[in-house]
């Protein structure tokens, strides 16, 4: 036996404790100063969720049992009826295998090799139908039925780099606008009496496309309808935001209207926010997506933003830094658009943010902890940024103070 | 610690999870406060925990078709390892790298003491034992957690880890013994003043 591993009988004595103590708890008192009292006091030192995140996911994961059992309902309902259960799938092809082994058994005869021309045919139209669209959406139609095409998009730019959003090489043109989302929201939305949409209504967006009313919503928060920020103002029986925009940098960038647009839809007491922003992927040639937050003067003294500013190196140009009044409002939110150098579609810029990746429904999907501030640092506040692809566009939902599950929740149920 | 399932009961309820979502619930119910414990110890900072524990039962929901029973402990054996595939994603990215997570920034701990100064005494132990079982080897780190923790017989966590049962023992007899050691030594030290 390798010395290493050779026990004693103490250690077994103790390897027998530490089972007991882990099956029966470590709740007897003991003084920590004995090897036995140390392991009782190591077992019963355990952390524990709090129950609105528990449940919260019990809620989450039932849902996602669920799910699956209502497919299988539709496809195989004879499978819960017993006896009366039809052969698999695979079982029929096996019975298939075995009765063309029968047809070919004792050599290949003329009629048969016209047989086996005839199957390779039959498979070659059947792949041919299965692997090109237009033919399929034909055959489709043809026997009543109709196929999901996945609408695929080019591979979705996420870059890491390390550069401020007022930090814009000379020349390069840009476009900012920001939001400012006031502080008395909350009681407005209160007393006007707006009544929240059912979840799933799909809302008509002024860019053309639609946007689902999400079925979850994280605790505290409340779903204020939708408000784009972006050029059309769009407030849904709630007091719209007020916003500012400015533009420099040399020549325009390519129309971008429809493609890029940032929602408002949700928030709550403390005026944390829940964003949303869509945008249509194909851009070409491509665009720098920098989302910023403005910090309230509740959160960022007047002291720091004059600091910050004034540290700003001087050779940056342009500098779009917001005006001074938005310092007076309690939370602004904004984005700068700048072309992206030699690179189609979207390009998302992240600071010293480390992305993840993970999923929304079956979907791949990435995560990134911080945003930019208004004097172009890169912070970690406790916003989420959560981006995937759905339906032929990019979700990119964004939350304060809330945890990478939520978001999830969230984004599955504008599905 | 909640007591272990009966194997046959386990079973049963692995294969009714699949589609019930009643015994889903009590799998879920039995194995989360262990679920969490184990990731809490590995990572600390409670978002990060939430976050990873979250990941993990809904892998578990995604690949309860793929388990397959290979008697008592296999479940737990399986649920683990896709915890601590997780934890170990979360390390490889390097982002629990060594730090000192705020007190206010950990689980809060089951306690029977109601008493505001009793929780954040509770806190100060759990950051202390998690500091300590940081210095110990990475396998030790595992096993132990996954043990008292995540409460896992040896053998599991031997088919968890690929090793041998033996060897499991041994790093976890000299794991609590070092912990102890320093335990002790550091509670001597600091005695008059905090856990940190």
């Amino acid at each position: 036996m390798n010395k290493q591993t050779e026990l004693t009988g103490r250690d077994r004595q103790l390897l027998e404790k530490i089972e007991e103590i882990v099956v029966n708890g470590g709740g007897e008192r003991r003084e920590a100063d004995s090897l036995y009292g140390f392991c009782a006091h190591l077992a019963s030192t355990v952390p524990q969720a709090g129950d609105a995140f528990r449940q919260r996911l019990e809620a989450r994961l039932v849902a996602r049992v669920q799910q699956p059992q209502e497919v299988r309902t539709l496809g195989t309902a004879s499978q819960d009826k017993g006896e009366a259960r039809s052969p698999s799938w695979l079982q029929r092809l096996a019975q298939g295998v075995g009765r063309i082994n029968q047809i070919f058994e004792g050599g290949l005869t003329m009629k048969k090799g016209f047989a086996l021309a005839a199957l390779a045919a039959l498979i070659i139209a059947v792949s041919t139908a299965l692997f090109v669209p237009s033919v399929r959406a034909q055959v489709a139609a043809w026997l009543g039925f109709g196929f999901e095409q996945q609408e695929t998009l080019p591979p979705l730019l996420v870059k890491v780099l390390a550069r401020a959003p007022w930090d814009t090489p000379e020349g390069t043109s840009f476009e900012m606008f920001t939001f400012q989302i006031p502080e008395e929201r909350w009681a407005q939305f209160e007393g006007s009496g707006f009544s929240t949409l059912q979840p799933g209504t799909r809302i008509p967006l002024p860019n053309g496309n639609t946007l689902s009313v999400p079925g979850y919503r994280p605790e505290g928060y409340r779903w204020q309808g939708v408000v784009p920020m972006q050029d059309a103002l769009m407030a849904l029986g709630f007091s719209p935001v007020a916003s500012e925009s400015g533009a420099g940098g040399g020549s325009s960038l390519p129309p971008y209207d429809s493609d890029i647009v940032n929602y408002l839809i949700g928030g709550n007491r403390a005026n944390q926010f829940l964003l949303l922003a869509q945008f249509k992927g194909d851009l070409d040639p491509g665009l720098l997506f920098q989302a910023y937050h403005v910090m309230s003067p509740a959160k960022q003294s007047p002291t720091s933003v004059e600091d910050a500013t004034s540290n700003s190196p001087p050779e940056i140009v342009p500098t779009p830094t917001p005006g001074t009044s938005f310092y007076a409002a309690k939370t602004q939110v904004g984005l700068v658009i700048q072309p992206a150098e030699e690179q189609e579609g979207l390009v998302f810029l992240l600071g010293q943010g480390e992305l993840h990746e993970t999923t929304v429904g079956e979907t791949s999907a990435w995560w990134y902890q911080g945003t930019w501030n208004a004097v172009g640092e890169w912070v970690e506040d406790g916003t989420i940024s959560l981006i995937w692809e759905q339906d032929g566009l990019t979700y990119q939902l964004t939350g304060q103070e809330l945890t990478l599950g939520e978001l999830v929740c969230v984004a599955e149920s504008l599905r | 610690m909640q007591s272990r399932l009966d194997p046959e009961w386990e079973r049963a309820l692995v294969e009714k999870a699949r589609q019930a979502p009643a015994a889903f619930r009590e799998l879920y119910n039995h194995y989360f406060p262990r679920v969490y414990a184990y990731v809490s110890y590995r990572v600390g900072r409670v978002r990060d925990v939430e976050d990873l524990v979250a990941d993990t039962f809904l892998r578990v929901v995604e690949r309860l078709d793929e388990f397959q029973w290979r008697g008592e402990g296999s479940f737990a054996a399986w649920l683990f390892r896709i915890a601590h595939n997780r934890v170990s994603d979360f390390h490889r990215r390097g982002r629990g790298a060594e730090e000192l997570v705020p007190l206010d920034e950990l689980p809060e701990l089951e306690t029977n003491e109601l008493l505001p100064a009793d929780a954040v005494l509770q806190r100060e132990k759990f950051a202390y034992l998690r500091r300590l079982i940081g210095i110990l080897s990475p396998r030790r780190q595992e096993i132990i957690t996954l043990k008292f923790f995540g409460g896992l017989r040896n053998k599991e966590v031997a088919a968890l880890l690929g090793l041998d049962e033996r060897t499991v023992a041994s790093h976890l007899c000299r794991g609590v013994k070092d912990l102890h050691r320093q335990y002790v030594d550091g509670f001597v030290q600091t005695k008059e003043g905090d856990y940190q």
